[in-house]
């Protein structure tokens, strides 16, 4: 009988399924796939067909289905893919297959089209169960991620709105510290919505690319920036930009983009210190980076472009910049970079591709972005 | 009053709408700079703090006032003020201890009723 097959030889069974699983190409095995999900599927698996088998009835898809909604739930909490438990799934099944090829098990046809019946309904299951509870996952985020812009929202224009009361009696100028703190939190306020635009764009996917002289665009990041450091009391240089070289991008999304590099820079850069803007280009590609005055970074300045990373005593903003930033550039077929000056600042650097000299627009841009 | 607020501007701003209505504020960025100020020299009539900080937050501060071997420091009456809607964290601050909580954005009028009725009691 096959769940007696499988229980004499389980050891044998989980030993041969780890080797499947974890000689797999993609998706590239865990540790924890091969410790926790190998035997987890082969008990479930010999729970059902010791039931099927008593009953000779099929309401063991029942009971396969719930014990695999529990793995797929479980699954999806670990950090497993869907990929990943399909596979095991298969792997299980094939080392089961094999075994019994190879010792010359008595099993019946019918009884081989029960274990299939099992794996399809377990698999079926288990991954449903896991899209569910991967959706409900990303539900919460997207809450979470609500509840922190409404609250720096919510200070932002506190801060503005006590500011503009102060303003209105009277008692001080509209040029002094009240004025300019009224302009810098509704700056932020301005930012933080060009922020989440920029991001709704980014997640509606790039639908227009157009041609963009680097020199136009720097201009107009200049103007922006140079309002801003003046605000908090910072220099701002941008070095002169080469003539002639063109990108083709979603100016509204690189715009974006590259204003959170640069508000980021003006954000972490000490008092009385320096902001520097700079741009090159060769044969392939437009460069610009930024160079701040932050005193150098704590911690993998990779891990700069995770969502909700914050760093800094300064926590204006939602620690979605960095991370919108590389999606900005990545949508518009570029790369950005950190480099890390320690006790002095940091450098974050993007790279877009350049247009030809002759600065002609690509044709069928819209495919290229679906693409 | 002292005013305890992580974010630069608001405890400035908050500090000039006391001001404006006549109070002394002694601005903290922290509850450990607030503490090290009453250590020392601060004896606040009264307190407002804002709920959430990164290292500690109002809870903590409300905590940390009610060691200070000072019959007036216990009863200063603590008032903590948050972005934050809804009522569980109302409930905690309540339960701490808190004298009033407040909610943002307030109007600068409401602050200054608010702290010049905390303050009023029994206090000179």
């Amino acid at each position: 009988v096959l769940s007696e097959f499988l229980e004499t030889h389980r050891e044998t069974l989980i030993e041969n399924s780890r080797a499947k699983v974890s000689s797999r190409a993609a998706p590239r095995a865990t540790a924890l796939e091969l410790k926790t999900a190998v035997p987890l599927f082969l008990d479930q698996l010999i729970a059902t067909l010791q039931i099927e088998e008593s009953t000779k009835a099929r309401h063991s898809d029942q009971q396969i289905g719930l014990t695999a909604a529990k793995h797929g739930k479980a699954l999806q909490k670990l950090g497993f893919t869907a990929a990943q438990v399909i596979h095991d799934y298969g792997d299980v099944c094939q080392a089961i297959t094999e075994l019994a090829v190879e010792l010359d098990a008595p099993i019946t046809a019918d009884e081989f089209r029960t274990l299939n019946r099992c794996l399809d309904e377990a698999m079926a299951v288990a991954v449903a169960e896991f899209g569910r509870q991967r959706e409900m996952k990303m539900s919460d985020d997207e809450t979470e991620r609500l509840g922190f812009f409404a609250h720096e929202l919510r200070n932002l224009l506190h801060n503005s709105m006590l500011a503009f009361e102060i303003l209105k009696s009277g008692s001080v100028g509209v040029g002094g510290s009240t004025g300019a703190l009224l302009g810098r939190n509704l700056m932020r306020l301005r930012d933080l919505i060009d922020r989440s635009l920029a991001e709704v764009r980014l997640q509606a996917g790039i639908k227009r690319r157009e041609r963009v002289l680097l020199s136009e665009f720097i201009e107009e990041v200049e103007v922006a920036a140079t309002i801003e450091a003046k605000a908090r009391g910072l220099q701002l240089s941008v070095t002169a930009v080469p003539t002639g070289v063109a990108i083709e991008v979603d100016r509204q999304i690189l715009a974006a983009t590259v204003a959170n590099l640069v508000q980021n820079a003006l954000k972490f850069t000490r008092p009385g210190g320096h902001v520097l803007v700079k741009t090159h280009a060769d044969a392939d590609r437009a460069y610009i980076s930024i160079e701040d005055e932050c005193g150098g970074l704590v911690g993998r300045p990779e891990d700069l472009f995770d969502l909700f990373e914050q760093r800094g005593k300064d926590r204006g903003g939602l620690g979605l910049g960095l991370a919108i930033a590389r999606q900005g550039v990545t949508a518009n077929g570029g790369e950005i970079t950190v480099r890390n000056m320690p006790g002095r600042g940091c450098i974050f650097a993007v790279a877009l591709p350049r247009l030809p000299a002759d600065g002609l627009p690509l044709e069928s841009v819209g495919a290229v972005a679906e693409a | 009053v002292l005013v305890v607020e992580d974010d630069a501007d608001s405890r400035e701003v908050i500090g000039r709408v006391l001001e404006m209505a006549g109070a002394t504020v002694l601005p903290a960025e922290s509850v450990a700079k607030a503490m090290d100020g009453v250590h020392l020299s601060f004896d606040p009539d009264v307190v407002l703090t804002d709920f959430m900080m990164p290292d500690a937050g109002g809870l903590d501060l409300i905590r940390e006032f009610r060691k200070v071997p000072s019959a007036r420091a216990v009863a200063v009456p603590i008032l903590i003020l948050s972005g934050h809607t809804g009522d569980s964290w109302r409930a905690r601050a309540v339960a701490a201890g808190a004298a009033e909580v407040l909610t943002k954005p307030f109007d600068p009028a409401f602050l200054v009723a608010r702290i010049a009725a905390a303050g009023a009691p029994g206090r000179s």
